[in-house]
């Protein structure tokens, strides 16, 4: 690999996965010696590389926190009083579905009843209802009566003898 | 799994629920009225006259009682009048009143307006109408619309006097 002086002569993309290998320890050791050499010369290879080498150092030193010694127990209980919950709730449903559904029987019967006895009445009342407006609708009735008058024409009798045929 | 209870009380609801409500009804003694403008005969409908006249004495004057007493009497005057006029009119009048109250309410109206136009036009012109709709009463309801699209019709009335039949003829009885 020829590396040349000055400015960075990587390609793009070329820099920044030699970087990241470097840092990763994970080039050849031929490309890592001509790596080296290219980073004498380029300063912001240089710079990205310190970049990348502090990340790698950051996550070398990072050290997950350790479990605690009850935590599988901890976790068995927690399950155990879900489930207890669960079945509690369970229970407490099929103990009310039992007595619900005769009570629900009863009230659909009784609202049934209650509905059509309301019904009924309604009907009872809509029955004397005309008569309660019937005066109305007498004086409605001869007014179109009247109206009905002017048309001189009994349309009850079909047609007559002396009806021409249009 | 259902206990025999839980078996009974699903059975009670479903019987409950499927029971219609006109069948409760009928079988509580209730009778279904005859639903408007349902199909039904010109001379078998009770007017609200007839209604009123065959009302007991007493539930006819408690009716009376709630009008004023000038309606009162005005009233009772007009029902005098129509009870005098010969029972073919009242026939006739009774007729026509129950295929009026046949039509959809917009058409009741397009008639009293038609009769009322019928009733402005000049005696000639009136008479020419009348005998033109009893001559109508001789044809059947496809032979009537034919005939009001007719040259012939159109060339002997003049667009209102056409307008004012056409508006007419839904009271004419059906052949």
């Amino acid at each position: 690999m020829g590396w040349s002086p000055g400015t960075c002569s990587l390609e793009d993309g070329v820099a920044e996965e030699l970087i990241v290998g470097y840092a990763a320890r994970s080039l050849d050791p031929e490309a890592e010696l001509g790596f080296e050499r290219h980073l004498k010369s380029c300063s912001r290879c240089q710079r990205l590389a310190a970049q990348q080498g502090a990340v790698w150092s950051a996550l070398d030193a990072w050290r997950p926190p350790a479990v605690s010694p009850d935590f599988d127990r901890t976790l068995a209980l927690r399950i155990a009083a879900s489930r207890r919950i669960s079945s509690r709730i369970y229970a407490f449903a099929k103990w009310i579905w039992r007595p619900a559904l005769p009570v629900a029987a009863i009230s659909a019967v009784l609202a049934g009843f209650f509905l059509l006895k309301d019904q009924h009445t309604a009907r009872q009342v809509l029955e004397t209802q005309p008569s309660a407006q019937i005066e109305q609708q007498v004086e409605h009735a001869l007014d179109d009566m009247d109206i009905l008058k002017q048309i001189g024409l009994d349309v009850s009798a079909q047609r007559s003898d002396s009806a021409r045929k249009i | 799994m259902l206990s025999r209870r839980d078996i009974l009380a699903l059975a009670a609801v479903g019987v409950a629920v499927s029971i219609p409500a006109p069948l409760w009804a009928q079988r509580r003694g209730g009778t279904a009225r005859t639903p408007p403008h349902a199909s039904r005969s010109d001379t078998d409908e009770r007017t609200p006259i007839e209604e009123f006249e065959t009302m007991s004495p007493e539930a006819q004057q408690k009716a009376l009682n709630r009008l004023s007493p000038a309606q009162r009497e005005k009233l009772q005057e007009r029902l005098k009048r129509f009870n005098s006029l010969p029972p073919q009119q009242q026939q006739a009048l009774k007729t026509l009143y129950n295929r009026l109250h046949q039509l959809p309410p917009e058409r009741q109206d397009a008639v009293r307006k038609a009769i009322r136009k019928l009733s402005e036009q000049p005696a000639e012109r009136q008479q020419a109408m009348r005998q033109e709709l009893r001559d109508m009463t001789a044809l059947t309801p496809t032979e009537r619309h034919a005939h009001l699209a007719s040259r012939d019709f159109r060339a002997r009335f003049n667009k209102k006097e056409q307008d004012i039949l056409r508006d007419m003829s839904p009271l004419l009885p059906d052949r």
